[in-house]
């Protein structure tokens, strides 16, 4: 517990009333931990409250001292019309941080150094997406968080986040990824945060005690597990002996 | 000729160019954050206060800022999140009837002579004098410190506030600063510039600079000549062809929209 990230304990979540309550969990450094549930679960609300935006109805929640978050939202939350280059987005990032290597190398590392220059809304939505994820690597982050990174963009982006991802948390970076797309799951994340508001399911810990919950199947009437494709091992829905990605 | 008209009307004139100027700069990020309707209600508030002071025989332009900082307080305390029991346009909406409602009825019942409401909705601008413009150009000049103090952060949050507040920005207090100095000026102009003017200032440059320049930069610098170059043209106008200065400065300021938009397109 003293070498966590975030350690909850009976934390309760929500506005106003509890979306859920009795919440414990503790992440770790360096540990990849994927955050899953169904639109309208409490996944975003859930990371809401462990960054501090939100306040906790109940419960503990302690974050280690120090903590450099990396974030990157949902492309939607971002006005795309104001004439920021890919540079000042990049930069506007880190307002609150001296010293740090120049904006080049964390384009650099998402394959955009060209487009520095190139005004943000003139972009695709992948390479948004991706200025979006140099923003967040601009701060040397300890953690990053990703809120439905993949959602809108390319095959190729998806693809390329994904390794990027699993570079990043090589290098001792902790991701906490949130997706409800079970198909891009890959073997890299290594903990589950599985929760549904609406069933009042809460499942933390390691890939497969989450995976081989009971209280799992017994919510949705399928099991997951994992399979693979093209080489990658990803999520699927079980039914029956059916594999059915979800979403 | 031309320059002995200017030198005739050089402090109405100056007065509209610095109003022109922050108004512009407020109005770009209005028009990015679709929040063009806060600041109508905030001008509404601002010719209210205005009018109250008429009526009760305080100072206008305290009594104004006084009513903005009101209503930015119960803007403030409602939040952005939607989760009101009504959402903010309609909230902004109803500001604005009973805030406007309230100023014809102050300035009917009002001793002061000659005042009526179009003195208010349009403005006096051929009756600016030099304190007003000293008091215009106090207020400006605190305004230039925020925004350079402030700017960056202002961008960041405009752009991505979920983000901002994620890493710490203080957000709330920005956007209390940034609609508090939107509030001082509105306070302070109304009485010169007129509510429909003041509209003007905060949405014509803006949007005409948006179609015309393709950096912050550019659409800043863009938004604040054409605010001052209307400001110049349209007073310039109701000299020449004898016209309300107010009305003649908010056609000049819509002059550039047109090429704006054939700029943006082509784009």
């Amino acid at each position: 517990m003293d070498d966590a990230l975030f350690a909850a304990e009976g934390l309760a979540i929500g506005y106003g009333k509890p979306l859920l309550s009795g919440l414990t969990f503790s992440i770790g450094r360096g540990e990849y931990w994927g955050i899953f549930g169904p639109n309208g679960a409490g996944k975003t609300t859930l990371i809401k409250t462990l960054l501090g935006v939100q306040r906790a109805l109940g419960g503990t929640l302690k974050r280690a001292e120090g903590l450099r978050l990396g974030y990157v939202p949902q492309l939607t939350s971002v006005r795309e019309s104001l004439p920021l280059s890919v540079r000042q987005v990049v930069e506007l990032g880190a307002l609150d941080l001296k010293g740090l290597p120049p904006v080049g190398e964390a384009l650099a590392r998402v394959g955009l150094k060209d487009l520095t220059r190139e005004p943000f809304s003139s972009l695709s939505g992948g390479q948004r997406q991706r200025v979006m994820v140099a923003r967040a690597l601009h701060r040397r982050p300890s953690v990053l968080v990703l809120d439905e990174p993949t959602n809108g963009v390319d095959l190729l982006t998806r693809h390329a986040l994904r390794i990027l991802m699993r570079e990043l948390n090589g290098e001792g970076v902790a991701v906490l990824l949130i997706t409800h797309l079970l198909n891009e799951i890959g073997s890299e994340v290594g903990h589950f945060l599985w929760l549904d508001s609406r069933e009042s399911l809460f499942l933390a810990g390691e890939r497969e005690s989450v995976l081989g919950d009971f209280r799992l199947r017994k919510a949705y009437g399928a099991g997951l597990r994992a399979v693979d494709v093209a080489g990658e091992t990803v999520l699927a829905w079980t039914n029956g002996g059916e594999a059915e990605h979800a979403s | 000729m031309l320059l002995d008209t200017l030198a005739l009307v050089k402090w109405p004139l100056l007065g509209a160019v610095l109003a022109s100027l922050p108004l512009a700069y407020f109005g770009v990020f209005l028009l990015e954050r679709r929040m063009v309707f806060v600041s109508v209600s905030l001008a509404q508030a601002a010719l209210c206060g205005a009018s109250m002071a008429f009526f009760f025989g305080w100072e206008p332009r305290l009594t104004g800022l006084a009513v903005v900082g009101a209503v930015i307080a119960a803007l403030a305390l409602r939040g952005r999140d939607g989760r009101g029991a009504l959402p903010e346009d309609a909230v902004l909406g109803i500001l604005y009837v009973v805030l406007g409602g309230l100023a014809v009825i102050f300035l009917s019942k009002s001793a002061q002579g000659g005042l009526d409401e179009a003195t208010l909705l349009f403005g006096s601008l051929l009756g600016v004098s030099p304190k007003d413009v000293a008091v215009l150009a106090a207020v400006c000049g605190l305004l230039l410190i925020m925004g350079l103090i402030l700017h960056k952060r202002f961008l960041a949050v405009a752009f991505d506030p979920e983000t901002s507040r994620v890493l710490g920005l203080r957000v709330g207090l920005l956007e209390l600063a940034f609609f508090s100095g939107l509030g001082a000026l509105l306070a302070v102009a109304i009485g010169q510039i007129g509510v429909l003017l003041s509209f003007a200032y905060l949405v014509l440059p803006a949007a005409a600079a948006r179609g015309l320049a393709r950096t912050t930069r550019g659409v800043f610098t863009a938004a604040a000549c054409i605010g001052a170059l209307g400001s110049a043209a349209g007073t310039l106008a109701s000299i020449t062809w004898d016209v309300p200065t107010g009305a003649a400065i908010c056609l000049a300021l819509a002059v550039p929209l047109p090429l704006s938009l054939v700029v943006h397109r082509r784009e």
